[in-house]
């Protein structure tokens, strides 16, 4: 838990608190409903003063105040929506299937080998590769400022290296019987090799 | 007498809410690495290098890179052997049985 997620705790119930406590004041006549005086008895100016809230019955500003943190709590942990990227662009004809897939990273601070790392996901950068069997394949990284209006990649380059491998089925060791082999899309990590 | 109820009673939780979030953290995950090289001894690139465990249907895979090599992260450590195979886009090319009972293996592949 970061400092950040205990400032919202810290709001919400400081707000929970207010307007709870502003509930049991008025039950116990404490605290009353009522028009104070002719002025304005409470004035708050939010927003660098361009909101200004003013009532003349005073108790009602425990409640505003309060449901105020909790509002503010609730907004600044509301579940940030993650933004698209627009990636557009082709291979150089190439015989063989294209796969790309694309992966973001983040540093992670290590102290002596040990690592306790809190982050929450921000997209700076994020990789993109593209590759064939047998070609050579196409690795670059994209940092925030490239993205932000989309990627163009125009004509991606994928050169022949090797040509195709046929086999006659030697280097296939047989597999037992009742023992069948998952589909290449039962994926559980995917690796980009030397990346 | 109550505030020394209310202590113990607290020392008590704490000890106990301590004691259960020790993390026992075990090494039992592996790294397969290595390079496949076709016939002709050439680096290959672009393949997908696989492993799966016969009981678990699920699949550990990496692409290699322009220089062949390919590295696998998380590979449970098992007594029973996995098998890797590599696939020239859907097309396998490739099989065998390989042991992870080791931090780290090394597997290079070579496709006659």
């Amino acid at each position: 838990m970061t400092t950040y997620d205990l400032a919202l705790i810290g709001g919400t119930v400081c707000g929970i608190i207010m307007v709870t406590g502003g509930i049991i004041l008025l039950y116990k006549g404490s605290i009353k409903l009522e028009v104070a005086a002719k002025d304005p008895a409470l004035t708050l100016e939010l927003f660098q003063k361009h909101l200004k809230l003013t009532t003349s019955v005073p108790a009602l500003g425990l409640f505003v105040i309060g449901f105020l943190f909790i509002g503010l709590s609730i907004y600044f942990a509301r579940e940030t929506t993650a933004r698209s990227i627009e990636l557009q662009g082709e291979t150089t004809v190439v015989d063989e299937p294209v796969s790309g897939f694309v992966r973001i990273e983040w540093p992670i601070p290590m102290h002596n080998g040990k690592v306790h790392y809190v982050f929450r996901p921000q997209l700076d950068v994020f990789w993109l590769n593209i590759s064939a069997p047998g070609y050579v394949p196409f690795y670059r990284s994209y940092s925030k400022n490239e993205f932000e209006e989309g990627v163009q990649l125009g004509v991606v380059k994928l050169e022949r290296k090797v040509n195709p491998i046929k086999t006659n089925g030697n280097n296939i060791t047989p597999l037992p019987p009742g023992v069948r082999s998952p589909p290449l899309s039962a994926v559980g990590f995917l690796e980009g090799g030397g990346l | 007498m109550r505030l020394k109820y209310a202590t113990t009673l607290i020392l008590m939780t704490s000890f106990l809410f301590f004691g259960t979030s020790v993390i026992y953290v075990n090494a039992q995950e592996s790294v397969i690495q290595g390079r496949v090289i076709n016939a002709e001894g050439r680096t290959v690139p672009g393949v997908t290098v696989s492993i799966f465990h016969p009981n678990h249907q699920r699949r550990y895979s990496a692409l290699t890179d322009a220089g062949g090599q390919y590295i696998i992260y998380g590979v449970r450590k098992r007594p029973s052997p996995y098998f890797i195979e590599v696939y020239w886009g859907d097309r396998l090319i490739y099989r065998a049985r390989i042991q992870v009972n080791g931090p780290a293996v090394q597997w290079d592949i070579s496709i006659q």
